[in-house]
């Protein structure tokens, strides 16, 4: 999907190209669903598929649907670690693993410079010299803290020097304990697949050595605003699943993405459209010859046309490595306000290079994943920004976003309900211009508001 | 005060009663009318597909948008951890309100709680819908429906399929 088309104000068809001839087509309808999931794709590595992209949205809010709190983005702690700046792409292992699973580094950096070296085993360090640095920290719920609390306790052991592979960005994922305890083949049933994906990308053996590590781009929580209906701000379009902003807040649970987009689509959705439909059937189907449509196209038309003109150097993914780099660096786990401004200020500049040295092959009349991949990072530039600036505006530390300036003394997150208590849904306001922010107080009636609190 | 531009039509009432309330007052299309009206679905993953068929039963034209070779290949299809639902299968405390509350709590205090108590009220009948459907959950020896947990959680309410 190239653009959304709006008639009167209500979203009445798209605009695609056909991904295998390149024709742009014109699609009416009477009311149009976005289920296109996140952004994740953003930071170029992430868990994300490789096609996964924001650019539906991001057409929706170029034609007046409000983004919702772009920047809580869900950075995952059990990921394969990145191995090399070739890599276009990061496997997940399942949160499940943490059920049995425990994470940990060692104690002394002695060991921590043989295991770079590669001159101990993991497994030869003696029990008493591991930091099962959740469980220390987190008595309660243990190796079972959600992903931000869990992600950030790694990044914080790695900062210190503790990370266990070469480039220090790894811990360590056991389930020597497990196999001990429930044996070998309750262990298999369990995570087997897991066990032998994991070894079919790292030639390592989880039954020998534990598995290495490390938080990385898992999920966006955050995604075009909705009403209680899923509808967006623009009358007859709506967002569901991943797409929306609607129920995770600043943090996804683990096996929540799922429910939440078989929930929508199946039991929420379809009721609620007809609410909308209930006053529309008596309207003509739409006609895609309508002026708008034609616009529409044109302007699609154009945006491919001036890509391919660029004729200059650079590969697309090596644009977007860049940005992923920017992303990564400045909105990522940890951020500040001098950082994000930096971020917001690189990913400007980025953007100009781009434009001035993208090389895209082919032409748009047949099947090129290049010009896909092109017209997308088009939109990464834009949902970076706007991740950035809902970053900066809020000054406070919750879930998986994390302002430096706002922690406790033990390195948690401080939120400041006072002042951000809010969704912070912003407005499109035209190339170039800043968008405006608008506010939706969060009231909490049934639920007793608190710090969260995974020690006890 | 919220914007005035962000309508959340959130239903007034106890927070249990809430979707029931929006479900009553909700204008329904008839049968007959059903099949005149085009609505259009970007997106094939979970979320897509399932309102998309679900759109489809009930007589709507749906037209839908794919940008991998198969639905199958989405996203969502590849997710390797499972589906919460307040189901209590194991008989540790869960309800409809602790998945409610784990949800708003591990979001850090920034979702909605009309949505998010929805989302834990129709939790349930996704699994049964899924498991009409022939989705092939992990089951234990006698035949039950397995469940494991994930992080932010205490209760193991997640269903999930074996490898």
């Amino acid at each position: 999907m190239l653009d959304l088309v709006i008639i009167n104000g209500q979203a009445k068809g798209i605009i695609a190209r056909n991904l295998v001839t390149g024709e742009i087509e014109r699609f009416g309808a009477h009311a149009v669903v976005l289920a296109t999931g996140g952004y994740g794709n953003t930071y170029f590595l992430s868990t994300n598929a490789m096609n996964s992209n924001g650019s539906a949205a991001m057409q929706a809010y170029r034609k007046g649907a409000f983004f919702a709190n772009p920047c809580f983005a869900q950075i995952h702690p059990t990921c394969i670690p990145v191995h090399g700046d070739q890599q276009c792409k990061l496997t997940l292992m399942s949160e499940s693993l943490r059920n049995d699973g425990r994470i940990w580094v060692p104690k002394k950096m002695e060991d921590v410079m043989k295991l770079r070296k590669h001159e101990i085993k993991a497994s030869q360090i003696p029990e008493e010299d591991r930091d099962y640095y959740l469980e220390r920290r987190y008595p309660a719920f243990g190796n079972l803290v959600p992903r931000d609390v869990a992600s950030r306790a790694a990044k914080e052991r790695c900062d210190a020097g503790y990370g266990v592979n070469e480039t220090g960005l790894a811990v360590f994922l056991d389930f020597a304990d497990a196999i001990k305890r429930l044996g070998h083949q309750r262990v298999e049933e369990r995570y087997g697949n897991l066990f032998q994906m994991y070894e079919k990308i790292t030639s390592s053996s989880p039954w020998e050595e534990p598995m290495m590590i490390y938080p990385a781009i898992h999920y966006t929580m955050g995604g075009l605003w909705v009403d209680y209906d899923l509808q967006t701000t623009i009358p007859g379009l709506y967002a569901i699943g991943e797409a929306n902003f609607s129920d995770h807040g600043g943090n996804r649970l683990g096996a929540s993405a799922l429910m939440q987009g078989l929930a929508d689509g199946y039991f929420i959705l379809p009721y609620t459209i007809g609410d909308y439909l209930s006053h529309k059937f008596a309207e003509p189907k739409t006609d895609i010859n309508a002026p708008e449509f034609a616009e529409a196209e044109k302007a699609v038309k154009e945006r491919i046309a001036k890509i391919f003109a660029v004729k200059g150097t650079e590969t697309v993914d090596s644009i977007h490595k860049k940005l992923g780099h920017i992303m990564w660096e400045y909105v990522g786990m940890a951020r500040n306000e001098e950082g994000l401004k930096k971020g917001i200020e690189e990913i400007g500049k980025l953007r100009e290079e781009f434009w001035k040295t993208v090389r895209v092959p082919g032409t748009n009349e047949e099947f090129n994943q290049e010009l896909e991949k092109a017209l997308r990072l088009v939109d990464f530039f834009d949902i970076g920004e706007l991740m950035a600036r809902d970053a900066l505006n809020r000054k406070e530390s919750c879930g998986g976003h994390f302002r430096e300036e706002m922690q406790t003394e033990e390195g948690e997150t401080k939120r400041d309900d006072e002042n951000f208590m809010y969704v912070a849904a912003w407005e499109y306001k035209g190339e170039g211009v800043a968008p405006e922010l608008h506010k939706e107080d969060l009231k909490y009636e049934n639920i007793k508001i608190a710090t969260r609190n995974y020690k006890d | 005060m919220s914007d005035p531009k962000l309508i959340s039509k959130i239903p007034d009432g106890p927070l249990a009663e809430k979707w029931s309330k929006r479900k009553a007052e909700i204008r329904i299309v008839s049968p007959n009318n059903k099949r005149k009206l085009e609505v259009i679905v970007v997106g094939t993953g979970l979320g897509g597909a399932s309102a998309a068929a679900s759109l489809g039963e009930l007589g709507y034209n749906v037209k839908i948008f794919c940008i991998s070779d198969s639905p199958r290949r989405a996203h969502s299809i590849a997710a390797q951890g499972g589906i919460n639902a307040a189901k209590n299968y194991q008989n540790d405390n869960d309800s409809i309100y602790r998945l409610f509350y784990d949800t708003i709590k591990g979001g850090d205090y920034r979702s909605r709680e009309a949505n998010v108590y929805r989302l834990a009220e129709v939790s349930a009948a996704i699994i049964d819908q899924c498991v009409a459907q022939g989705v092939p959950f992990a089951r234990e020896y006698g035949g039950y429906l397995a469940n494991r947990s994930f992080g932010g959680v205490q209760v193991s309410r997640t269903f999930y399929a074996r490898g």
